[in-house]
């Protein structure tokens, strides 16, 4: 895995110029009012959909899915750069065509949007997936992500009064990667551990395997009967939030609110139409969680670092991502939870255009930062639309680049959070929430 | 060719009593007291039993191995061995029926409504400390804690003293001990420990932000040579103000020469960001506050450091620019003046100042912050950030502390024993009248909740497990021991999400409020349910050993190792009357569920 930015001096500069160029005509009036004064917060609650989504799915594909065989194929750039998949298929949608992999997503093309033009020319893994993350690109202070942004401005500090976490992990976290940054443990998200699949699904902490109800129960009360101490402490009051503490800690092990981690209260219709496996099971509870008020869920979907085996990894997990997904949208859709939930699909980058037929790989692809794509969905944003284009082969942005701070910034908005806001350092220092250097093209406001 | 194989055999036999030591020697202890013996203690077995295991870990018997080596043959010492442990069985089986559970409750009976908190004592000061405090008590109207029992004291000492808590037998016989000046000499044996200075290094180096990777990015071995460099000034007890000036007037190698790595643990390596962290860390001063003026003044002292780095990777070296020398009058921060020469170096000038007897803010700063430490309520709160508008709770308390530690020439172990021989510290945490203000003015010893390397090592402590800890950026990799204790971590940039979440500092800014003490729900949670804290309470080797007692014995034998004193009787009761599960007749689930109930229990998440 090479480290460093990819990075073509001449062409890079003069696509950004031109992207510069392509960027103010695509923008509309009002939005380039916005970024003309950026330091004015009051022109980004003139957009339509501010305000209007209340959580976010995010579905991190983590190793950097290719853009190709996904919402950006290229048929016509020859076997070397396209490969055996060569025949994308159309979508409900004028125009639009996807992988042939992802025959239900190219069904529901009328809610989502795709965005080919993400680029931000960084190929390492970790790099990459904090400025994807967080929008930002590496300094002095390590930046909150988005989910943990969210867990400060929309979780307990923000109003939210539910007993799940406000920002959940399903199920493992990412790795060499810090959620939180400097805002601390107390957003760090809450990861479930264990597999959805498994019944009892092993939240960790909140469904122990193996102490049953009546067990946990019945232990709850000899802790009550031996806590000799803190009922030396009673009167003084000195031990008053961590008995807060316990009592939360209980309503999540014995209330209702942790019986949402359960995916066999679903009709078995419903469990299939998700494809009853690992990812799957996985997006269903996700929709659980943000029907219970979560407003930041992020599932973490891991092996997508295809530089060997590609496209038979290609074959293998596209059709169970295309099926888990799209019934996710049509599941959120049914409940008229669409609307106000953001689904964000992406990874830390994509995958290098030309194929790799040397050993070791043999028709594998590496990382590529320079061009690739992302899905957003529901929340506000319109559906069956493209930002941006890339060129014949994928390998770079000619129109409508979006940065890490665009797409970042764009959910932000529609989650009511302005862009423009700061946060406080421990240090002290107030910084802004995204960096202007990874804004590229301005908020998604054509789908906005 | 003949000695060497007798050797062996020797060898072989040797290693095989100590694996079978142990139920011959439970054998004995416990012929001892199925004898009729004199003991009057219920479970004199049991804890003969458990020293006996204790035992058998440390010190070989060696009469028992050369008795089995000279008789008898290998094969003859397995079939020994064998039969041993059947009598055991029996033995124990005799203990059982011996003393019974309903003994065992019926002895604790006459002592049910005594506290296991508190000792009757009247306040009778020790030393200035005591009668200032207790003055400033008796102004506003307040009454001063009881005096705290020999459970709490042995408990409280081992915490504040080394982070860790006493092992059972440790707990037990401070607690049995019936000499007089117990409590001292509990407090010099602690003080003597490589677990004071390992635990005091890890406070250091938390203000002093020993930290290996970003955003402080002193590079590992650095972090390591800083932190060695702490360990061994307190390991040979020079005074804090030697090792503060070595600090401050050190140049070098940062692998070599440790202390050299205060003038690289900051994020600005220039005068101002030097000056900033002088005065975090050894005034109690923010710099940030102080005028213009001051601001230049205080950098001026520390505006010749420069750095340079060489060959080796990673290295770089702190000097005094010899191009930077020129005379100039040198202001403190008290306004006093000194005139410096060319010649002269700013940084012993100014460290000179501040270590001196009198300076107003270092003997302050230090003594205000080793008192929190202590005893868990700052007399200045912040307590790096003293000399603001927040004005001490007692103005006369700070200055007899500062004062006793210059008197001590600046020698912690004796500053930490006058405080833990202190009436004030060994008051007990239960308040005897309005409880916000019995803490506020140092009424009642200062609950709060275990640190996350505290609760971490007395968690692995009482069930006999252990954590692994390690660094994976950069590469090559840290790897800590397998038995290394959280309190041993060096270097900042080792972690754990357990000790995230409970709040270990980030030594990123070296400020003390980086520490979180306050409780949150998903560390009740973590404690309650996680898979990580349940399977230690299952299968953790040391607490598997106290199940397999069984009964009341295992019941006060969990009560010692993990809260650390004898239970009550109520307690007693509350376990003998427990059913985890309707159906269910396995008595292993009592004991874990004691266990789990004990360590859930605020008694054993707080320090007290």
């Amino acid at each position: 895995m090479s480290d460093g930015k990819h990075d073509k001096f001449g062409r890079r500069k003069f696509l950004e110029e031109l992207a510069a160029f392509g960027s103010l005509l695509t923008l509309s009036p009002r939005a380039f009012a916005a970024n003309a004064t950026a330091d004015n917060s009051a022109p980004d609650k003139k957009l339509a959909s501010f305000g209007k989504a209340k959580s976010v799915i995010q579905i991190w594909f983590w190793g950097g899915p290719s853009q190709l065989e996904t919402w950006d194929p290229k048929p016509e750039a020859g076997y070397d750069f396209c490969g055996p998949l060569n025949a994308p298929i159309a979508t409900n949608v004028d125009g639009l065509k996807i992988c042939q992999l992802m025959p239900e997503l190219a069904k529901c093309a009328d809610k989502y949007a795709v965005i080919r033009g993400y680029t931000h020319g960084d190929n390492a893994h970790e790099t990459a997936s904090y400025l994807v993350q967080t929008g930002r690109a590496p300094g002095r202070y390590v930046y909150p992500c988005a989910g943990a942004v969210v867990s400060k401005f929309r979780g307990y500090d923000g109003g939210y009064k539910g007993v799940l976490p406000p920002y959940i992990v399903l199920t493992r976290p990412q790795g060499r990667f810090s959620e939180a940054g400097f805002l601390g443990t107390k957003h760090k998200p809450f990861a479930t551990g264990g597999s959805p699949s498994k019944i009892p699904f092993e939240v960790e902490g909140i469904v122990a395997a193996g102490i049953t109800r009546e067990r946990q129960n019945s232990r709850k009360h000899l802790l009550e009967k031996m806590n000799t101490f803190k009922r030396a402490l009673a009167k003084s009051g000195y031990l008053e939030k961590s008995d807060a503490a316990v009592e939360e800690a209980y309503n999540l092990i014995l209330g209702d609110a942790g019986k949402v981690f359960d995916v066999s209260s679903e009709p078995e219709k419903l469990r299939s139409s998700y494809g009853n496996n690992e990812f799957g099971n996985t997006c269903l509870i996700a929709r659980k969680l943000v029907e219970a008020g979560v407003p930041y869920v992020t599932i973490n979907y891991g092996g997508w670092d295809t530089h060997k085996m590609h496209f038979q990894e290609m074959q293998r997990k596209l059709p169970q991502t295309d099926k888990a997904i799209s019934a996710l949208i049509a599941d959120l859709s049914s409940r008229g939870l669409l609307e106000s939930t953001i689904i964000w699909w992406s990874g830390e980058f994509g995958r290098t255009p030309r194929i790799d037929w040397n050993p070791p790989y043999i028709g594998g692809r590496g990382h590529w930062g320079a061009a690739f794509s992302s899905m957003l969905c529901g929340g506000g944003f319109k559906g069956g639309t493209v930002v941006g284009a890339t060129d014949e082969r994928g390998e770079y942005v000619v129109s409508r680049p979006v940065g890490p701070g665009d797409m970042i910034g764009s959910i932000y908005a529609n989650l009511g959070i302005d862009p423009e806001s700061t946060l406080t350092t421990p240090q002290g220092d107030v910084v802004p929430l995204l960096d202007k250097s990874e804004r590229k093209g301005g908020l998604l406001t054509e789908i906005m | 060719m003949m000695r060497i194989k007798a050797f062996l055999a020797m060898g072989v036999a040797f290693v095989l009593a100590q694996i079978f030591a142990f139920p011959a020697l439970a054998k004995e202890g416990a012929g001892a007291s199925s004898d009729g013996g004199a003991r009057t203690s219920a479970v004199s077995a049991s804890t003969d039993r458990a020293k006996a295991s204790d035992n058998a870990k440390t010190a070989p018997k060696k009469e028992l191995s050369s008795k089995n080596s000279s008789e008898k043959t290998l094969k003859e010492n397995k079939a020994h061995k064998k039969k041993d442990k059947r009598n055991l069985t029996r033995s124990v089986k005799n203990i059982k029926a011996a003393l019974s559970d309903a003994d065992i409750i019926e002895a604790s009976k006459p002592f049910k409504d005594i506290s296991p908190f508190e000792a009757d004592s009247d306040f009778k000061p020790v030393c200035l400390i005591d009668e200032i405090v207790f003055a400033h008590l008796k102004e506003r109207g307040l009454t001063p804690a009881k005096l705290c029992s020999d459970a709490v004291f042995v408990r409280r000492a081992f915490l504040d003293l080394t982070g860790k808590i006493p092992s059972p037998s440790k707990a037990k016989s401070f607690i049995d001990d019936k000499s007089p000046d117990k409590r001292e000499k509990l407090v010099n044996e602690l003080l003597g420990s490589s677990e004071f200075c390992s635990y005091f290094s890890m406070l250091f180096c938390d203000f002093l932000r020993v930290k290996a990777e970003f955003p402080i990015n002193l590079w590992p071995n650095a972090a390591q040579a800083y932190h060695r460099f702490i360990y061994k000034s307190l390991e040979d007890n020079i005074g804090y103000d030697e090792m503060t000036k070595r600090i401050l007037t050190s140049e070098g190698s940062n692998f070599r020469i440790g202390e050299v790595n205060f003038f690289r643990a900051m994020q600005g390596k220039n005068a101002e960001g030097i000056a900033s962290c002088v005065a975090l860390s050894f005034m109690g001063i923010r710099y940030e506050g102080l005028s213009e003026t001051k601001k230049n003044e205080l950098a001026a002292f520390f505006s010749r450091v420069s750095y340079k780095s060489t060959k080796e990777w990673k290295e770089e070296i702190v000097f005094d620019d010899p191009s930077k020398r020129k005379p100039f009058l040198g202001v403190f921060p008290d306004g006093t003046t000194v005139a410096l020469s060319a010649e002269d170096n700013p940084r012993k000038a100014f460290s000179d100042w501040l270590c001196k007897r009198g300076n107003p803010y270092f003997a302050r700063a230090a003594a205000n912050r080793i008192w929190n430490w202590l005893f868990g309520v700052p007399v200045v709160s912040p307590v790096d950030d003293m000399f603001a508008s927040n004005p001490p709770v007692s103005q006369k308390l700070l200055d007899e502390l500062a004062s006793e530690l210059e008197k001590s020439d600046f020698n912690l172990r004796a500053f930490c024993k006058t405080i833990l021989m202190s009436r004030t510290y060994q008051q007990s945490s239960i308040p005897t009248c309005d409880p916000e203000k019995a803490r506020e003015n140092f009424g009642v010893y200062g609950v709060r909740q275990l640190g996350a390397e505290q609760l971490i090592d007395a968690v692995c402590s009482v069930s006999g497990t252990s954590e692994s800890y390690g660094s994976t950026t950069p590469e090559p990799y840290t790897t800590m021991p397998d038995d290394a204790s959280a309190v041993s971590i060096p270097d900042g940039s080792i972690t754990s999400s357990f000790l995230e979440l409970f709040g270990k500092p980030p030594r990123d800014t070296g400020l003390d409020a980086e520490r979180v003490v306050s409780p949150s729900t998903s560390q009740r949670l973590h404690m309650i349910n996680s898979t990580h804290v349940r399977k230690k309470i299952e299968s953790g080797p040391a607490l598997r050993q106290i199940y397999r007692l069984g009964g009341q014995k295992a019941f006060e034998r969990l009560s010692l190792a993990i809260l650390s004193r004898y239970p009550t009787y109520d307690e007693r009761l509350a376990f003998r009357d427990y059913v985890p599960m309707k159906d269910n007749k396995n008595s292993w689930l009592k004991l874990v569920d004691s266990a789990w109930a004990m360590l859930n229990s605020e008694e054993f998440l707080n320090r007290h």
